[in-house]
């Protein structure tokens, strides 16, 4: 797709008719499956994502020598969940990349000092893909993981960002935004400490304009956490009422 | 088969539960658990369905393309299963640990989709010996409870109903090439015909009984099992492959009991199946049920 | 398939050769017409000329080789040994792994044998599985081997019965001796241990049959594999493929279990055979050792008697060795 395809209108919409600065919809529910210790799913609009989180347990093989907790991720897409289809559903090099992140960003939240020499293992399925694969996952990994009731620093959110033509910084981009060749700054941010805690970006822009894009992304990330708060208070409202009527069906 | 550690009593207490018809959750030897499902779930498909069978959770994707029929079979589309165990099922399926559950689930449903009998290949077939269709269908084995493998021909079997090729007109070109072309409008499409299409039913011996719908801790009970696939054609249930698992061995008239037993429940399966799609395929707009997948 | 040259091989006996042609739908019809319909009673039916010995290679300890008609299989069983992958060690049975290979010449379809090896190696090993006393070796794994030297149909049950006495021979505790046998339908006849041409034709050609017409059953083919153990009648497997009624299933399934009695009578004729012979040549070694013994006892006793430089000046004149030649 032509590289100057342009990403938001005159009348300031962008392709999928939101403003700048919206998010997408984001709907998410904690506890879906019951084998695992926690589990989440989450939607950002078309991207919708499984997170399952096992531990934590005694760490497996030789990885027990080290005294910190070992966060083993497992990044995968379902094959259908692209419009090519994809031939495997992981291990292919983007898939690594991902789960590398993943860990690196994970670990920055998750209270290590807690879980010594043990390890929890964290799988993110990605049903759908339509932008901002890492970004969900991730949110959707720290949704499980306070499902499985392992304690963190604060919640981890993800966020991405891009800048338009006109330097107008655009949050939270799909996968029509990503592959028409705007650049791509995915934020994975502790958002009350103010931290970053991972940051991947493509494509280029100006340095004058990191600034901004990254605020957005930060602003993005903010909003995110106020959702996943809410989420996880009625979660816990539900949880913590007495007899649990209200999963009862 | 995600790993269940029982002990010998427990394994005692589901044998006499099995004995008396009354299971562990009130189910008696011919009952199924509740199963919810729901179709069209996945957007980037062409057809899926999403099959909740108690604790087991089957995504299933369907993605079309077209491709050249083989020259033994040149009026035939194609049909590819593929399976993927989740590691959310379970962390024994991490990287290729589920690839040995996969194989025998792809394996069966290829064996039960092999005949044409079974499927009617011909209606994938665009231009006989040129073009035709061909479908991955794509499963997502995301929970494990047990009796995967009727969860997921069910799954395989409504995600088909669901799928909707997109009409094709071809034009012939010079010296005999025909150029397609795809319609883009989304409602103008075919459906594919899935009356004879078969499901799996699993009969698992447990002492002297045979039950259906086994759950993982039955399934660690039973010595021998045996999948029976069933395709209804007229209203008569035939077989179209069947194989025993488990590792144990059965007298031949415990196995015609079995058998028995599995047409019998695949025949009410069937007509539970299709009567539910057909539901779900008659209400349309407004009264269409908001598709909720994980949500719920 | 069809096309083919007439060559007759005596060595095969007198069957031709089979040149890799691609044939079409039509060579097909013309092959089914030409083919030797199996009478309606197929109980009555010639059997394959079987060939088993167990104990062919000396590199392992179980190991056989079984020709059926011209089926040849060759099956290697080794000794128990420590599980590699620790993650099936919870389990409280033994593990059974089958590997089956074709040989390099046999087959001509390069494409599709690794598909096809994997899916014959998880069918024996389910086959096997209820044979074998699994609770003998817990937390260890059998290995079976299997290299198939000619497919001419029938290829899972002579590996089942080739696997069956090479197990045997190894010394692998079993419940009961297993044997197998195929059946299939095609266009209403019969084919009990069905060749390569046949089975081909169910398979490759499935979309010559003529469409039934709608309200008529429909056309019934299909294939059977059944393996069992005969002396408790039980069923160890039973794989079926195709498109079949109940009744006809059913029908496919006495056919080949009446096929696996006669066989069974076979394979214990072999494996008595084998353990006399054994035993001969235990007797024959018994005999041997002992007459050493004896031997070495009068040496001992000699040098008791005499002391040792004596028993050293006499010996230097007759060296047992040599002598013993």
């Amino acid at each position: 797709m032509a590289s100057n395809f342009e990403l938001l209108s005159e009348q300031g919409l962008r392709l999928d008719g939101r403003r700048p600065h919206e998010l997408r919809h984001i709907q998410c529910k904690l506890g879906v499956f019951e084998q695992p210790d926690g589990s989440a799913y989450m939607e950002q609009g078309n991207t919708k994502v499984l997170a399952a989180v096992y531990g934590p347990h005694q760490a497996k093989g030789k990885k027990t020598e080290s005294n910190d907790v070992i966060i083993n991720c497992q990044y995968s897409q379902a094959t259908f969940s692209t419009a090519e289809r994809k031939n495997r559903p992981r291990g292919d090099r983007k898939s690594q990349e991902f789960k590398m992140y993943l860990q690196q960003a994970l670990s920055a939240a998750i209270k290590s000092e807690l879980y010594p020499r043990s390890q929890i293992d964290v799988y993110v399925e990605v049903l759908q893909a339509d932008g901002a694969n890492y970004a969900v996952a991730l949110n959707a990994a720290t949704l499980a993981l306070i499902d499985a009731g392992i304690c963190l620093n604060e919640l981890i959110v993800a966020c991405t960002a891009s800048l338009s033509k006109n330097n107008i910084p655009l949050t939270d981009i799909s996968h029509i935004e990503e592959v028409s060749g705007g650049p791509k700054l995915t934020v994975a941010a502790l958002p009350t400490a103010q931290k970053i805690a991972f940051l991947e970006m493509s494509e280029r822009f100006h340095i004058d304009h990191l600034e901004t894009v990254i605020e957005t992304a930060m602003a993005g990330c903010r909003e995110i956490r106020d959702i996943l708060e809410a989420v996880v208070k009625e979660h816990l409202l539900h949880m913590g009422s007495a007899a649990d009527w209200g999963r009862v069906c | 088969m995600a790993y269940v550690a029982l002990s010998e009593a427990e394994k005692t207490f589901i044998l006499h539960g099995v004995e008396e018809d009354f299971r562990c959750d009130g189910r008696s030897r011919r009952d199924y658990r509740p199963m919810e499902l729901e179709t069209g779930v996945v957007s980037n498909a062409s057809g899926s369905a999403r099959l909740r069978l108690a604790n087991t959770d089957i995504l299933v994707g369907v993605k079309t393309e077209i491709d050249v029929p083989s020259p033994l079979a040149p009026e035939y589309g194609k049909l590819e299963f593929f399976v993927d165990c989740s590691a959310n099922a379970t962390p024994d399926f991490e990287g290729r640990g589920g690839s040995d559950l996969a194989q025998e689930l792809i394996l069966s449903l290829q064996n039960a989709y092999e005949s044409p009998q079974a499927f009617d290949y011909r209606s994938l077939c665009l231009i006989p010996g040129q073009q035709c269709w061909k479908l991955y269908i794509d499963i997502l084995v995301l929970e494990c409870g047990g009796n995967l493998h009727d969860a997921v021909s069910l799954a395989a079997k409504a995600a088909l109903f669901n799928t909707k090729l997109p009409r094709v007109t071809a034009t012939l070109l010079d010296a005999g090439i025909t150029d397609l072309i795809i319609s883009d409008n989304p409602y103008d499409c075919t459906r594919i015909g899935i009356e004879t299409a078969p499901l799996l039913v699993t009969v698992c011996k447990i002492g002297d009984y045979c039950l259906v719908d086994p759950t993982a801790e039955e399934e660690g009970c039973s010595t021998v099992s045996i999948v029976v696939s069933v395709s209804m054609r007229n209203g008569e249930p035939y077989l179209s492959g069947t194989h025993m698992t488990g590792g144990g061995s059965m007298h031949r008239d415990t196995m015609q009991n079995c058998l028995q037993l599995g047409l019998s429940i695949g025949e009410q399966l069937n007509t539970l199946l299709t009567k539910m799609l057909k539901q779900e395929q008659d209400r349309v707009g407004p009264k269409r049920p908001k598709t909720v997948g994980f949500l719920k | 398939m069809l096309r083919v040259t007439q060559t007759k091989n005596s060595l095969l006996d007198g069957a031709t050769i089979a040149d890799n042609l691609y044939t079409t739908p039509q060579d097909c019809e013309e092959f089914f017409e030409s083919l030797e319909k199996p009478s309606k009673d197929p109980k009555k039916f010639t059997p394959r000329k079987t060939f088993i010995r167990a104990g062919v290679l000396t590199t392992v300890r179980g190991s056989a080789y079984m020709e059926y008609g011209n089926t040849k299989v060759l099956a290697i069983v080794a000794p128990p040994h420590e599980l590699m992958r620790a993650s099936a060690r919870r389990m409280n049975m033994g593990v059974i792994n089958c590997y089956v290979n074709f040989a390099a010449f046999a087959t001509g379809e390069l494409e599709s044998v690794p598909e096809r090896e994997r899916h014959l190696g998880s069918m024996l090993t389910k086959a096997l599985e209820p044979v074998v006393c699994r609770t003998e070796f817990l937390n260890f794994q059998l290995d079976i081997r299997v290299l198939i030297l000619d497919d001419d149909g029938c290829l899972l049950s002579t590996a089942i019965n080739c696997c069956g006495v090479a197990l045997v021979e190894c010394g692998i505790s079993t419940y009961d001796l297993i044997t197998a046998s195929t059946a299939c339908i095609y266009r209403n006849h019969v084919f009990l241990n069905p060749s390569s041409k046949v089975e081909e034709l169910l398979w490759k050609h499935r979309g010559v049959q003529i469409e039934a017409a709608s309200g008529s059953a429909p056309e019934e083919h299909g294939l059977v594999i059944t393996a069992s153990m005969d002396t408790f009648d039980q069923i160890a497997q039973c794989q079926q493929c195709g498109y079949l009624s109940p009744e006809t299933y059913v029908k496919l399934l006495d056919y080949t279990l009446a096929v696996n009695k006669s066989l069974r009578q076979l394979i214990r004729q072999v494996l008595t055979t084998r353990v006399r012979e054994q035993h001969e040549l235990d007797l024959r070694e018994k005999t041997e050792s002992a007459l050493e013994d004896k031997r070495l006892k009068e040496i001992i006793e000699r040098l008791q008697q005499k002391g040792l430089d004596e028993f050293i000046q006499s010996n230097i004149k007759e060296d047992p060795y040599v002598k013993r030649m």
